[in-house]
Parts: structure tokens; sequence; C-alpha cells
């Protein structure tokens, strides 16, 4: 015999003490099956996503994460990862424009420490500004901007009312959710309860937030249609 | 290269590399990073994101070599000793640590 019993289970049972620490690890923090993308709805739709200028290494780390969803979900992506805060302005603006001529819809994530894209975005034409369906900010302090994206075009707009909000936490999920087809409100809801799991357990070993404790700063705040999913219109 | 393999305490490495994720976690508590600058914040968690990935891949490592050899190699008694109180448990952190970190890519 090539191997004992004994080797083949020094061999196995490692693995599958692996593979069990593997499931129990993604099943306590997400145990959400993705869906494939539904084609003839795929084709219809675009995304536009900015990272602003932080260290380059973090800039990797965002587009790891976020490119491979969006490149899978979207018939076409543009992701715009900044050196300086008005880099690639020209740029990001003429991507929006050529996105909102060719498809249906046109959705927005602003990877972004507290940001004013909202300015840029006004030069666009109203008729292709009504191509942009979901906005969602992740900059800290931005969730006031939701009314002023609603009157710019966007059907939905979701941001964080903290000066100091972790919207990381919310970010990972809800992303992920979106792009399962849940409607936006379910997303962003079932987003907000993991996010505020997470982030409690972190509260007492985070500096003093102030007024607003860390839950409430990274809360997920939803403007305009709630109805909105990935696959069609709201 | 068997005869190395054998030499390395997988027990210990494996707990050194957990003590390691304490320190780390101690040392980016203690140390005051700027919080109400959120850029300086971020700088925290690419500090945060290295240490985790070096240690969630080594100590993934560490336990899975450990458990194999200790399986393979040893004592019966030493195998239910050292299975249930040191791999196991380093191993579940490591793929921890190692999903913290792609947590942590997400936003850095």
């Amino acid at each position: 015999m090539l191997f004992s019993l004994r080797e083949i289970l020094s061999g196995l049972i490692p693995l599958i003490f692996f593979a069990i620490s593997l499931y129990s690890v993604t099943w306590l923090a997400d145990g959400l099956s993705l869906i494939e993308p539904d084609s003839d709805f795929k084709s219809n739709r675009a995304v536009l996503a900015i990272r602003d200028s932080v260290p380059s290494f973090q800039q990797f780390g965002t587009e790891l994460f976020t490119g491979p969803y969006l490149k899978s979900y979207y018939d076409k992506s543009f992701y715009f990862t900044q050196k300086t805060k008005k880099d690639k302005k020209e740029e990001i603006i003429e991507a929006l424009v050529s996105l909102a001529k060719k498809y249906e819809t046109v959705d927005i994530f602003l990877l972004a420490h507290t940001n004013k894209y909202l300015l840029w975005f006004q030069e666009v034409p109203l008729e292709l500004r009504r191509k942009i369906r979901l906005v969602y900010n992740t900059g800290c302090h931005n969730a006031n901007q939701g009314k002023e994206w609603l009157y710019l075009g966007a059907d939905s707009y979701i941001g964080h009312k903290g000066k100091c909000s972790l919207s990381p936490f919310f970010y990972v999920y809800f992303l992920r959710r979106w792009v399962s087809g849940y409607s936006l409100k379910a997303a962003v809801d079932e987003s907000n309860e993991k996010a505020k799991i997470e982030i409690s357990i972190l509260d007492n070993f985070l500096p003093d937030p102030g007024e607003m404790n860390y839950v409430d700063q990274s809360y997920g705040h939803l403007y305009g249609s709630e109805t909105l999913i990935i696959d069609k219109k709201p | 290269m068997l005869k190395t393999f054998e030499k390395i305490p997988w027990a210990i490495l494996s707990l050194s590399l957990q003590f390691l994720a304490c320190c780390a976690a101690y040392y980016l508590y203690y140390i005051d990073f700027g919080y109400s600058n959120g850029r300086d914040f971020s700088f925290a968690l690419s500090f945060s994101y290295f240490v985790l990935a070096i240690i969630g891949i080594s100590g993934t490592f560490a336990a899975l070599f450990g458990m194999g050899y200790t399986i393979a190699k040893e004592h019966l008694v030493f195998i239910l000793i050292k299975l249930p109180l040191i791999f196991i448990p380093c191993l579940f952190l490591s793929v921890l640590w190692l999903y913290s970190c792609l947590v942590l890519l997400a936003y850095i």
C-alpha cells in the first residue's frame, strides 16, 4: 500500500478542519450566495465608480473588491482611481455622458471620503442625468446630499450621516446584496443590520465617537425609490 | 527537507502567530493614528491589513502542517491534546484573520 491509513488521515483531517473553518467564518460573516446576472437586463445597464486620492495600496484594495462585481453584473463599467482631489474630472464626466447615451440606466458608486462629486455631474445635460439610477456614496457626512442627487436626476441615493462613518462595514454587504437582486430597501436594511452587529463589537475599542455613536454614524440612509432592483427600473 | 520540516515546532509557531495578532491589536488600539482625520484612519487600516494578511496566511499554513505532522508522527495522547487545544483554534483564528483582511480590502 502506497500510503498508510495514518498518513492519509494526516492529510485529510487538516483539510477537513480547514474547510469547516472557512465555511464557519464565511457563514458567520455573510452567508449570501451570489446569483448569475440576467444577460437581457445586464445589457441595459452600466456603472461608474470613483475611488478618491488615498495611498495606492488602499486604492488597489478597493478595486480588488469592487471591480469584479461591477464587471460581472454590468454590461459596461468605468472604474476611476484618482491621484488628486480633482484628478480625471473631465474623463469622469465624459464617461458618465457616454454611458448615459448608450445605456438605459447608469449606477454610480462613489468610494471616497467626504466628497462633492455631485457638483461635477451638474454639468451633464438633464436628459442624460435622468439615466442615473442608483448613487451610493461612502463619504462621511454625505447623506445630506440625498435630496440634491434626486433633484439632479438619480432615482435613489444612499449615504452615511456620520463625520466618522465606518462605511465599509455597510458597503461590503450592500454591494453583494445589490448585485444579488435584492430590492434596494431590503439590501440597505440587511446591510445596516449586518454592519450594526460588527460595529457594535468594535465600538468599545474605538475612540470616543462624540455625540453620535458609530452605528448611527455608519447607518446607510436611503433616499428616493426603495423598490429599485438591479434588473430593472423602479 | 523532511528533517527540516520535522524540526519546526509547529505548535509553538501557531501559538506565536496568534500572539502576534494580539500584539498587533493591542498596538493598533493604543497608538493614536489620528482618528479625527479620516485619511489617517485609512493609513491605520492599511497597517492592520498587512498584519492580518501575514498572520492569516502563515497561521493557516502553520496550523495545517502542524496538524498533519502531529497526526502522522506523534502519539495519540499528543494528537488529542494538540488538535483541540492548539491547532484547530489557531486554524479557525487564522482563517478569521484572512477573512477580516479581505473585508478591509474592500475599503483600503
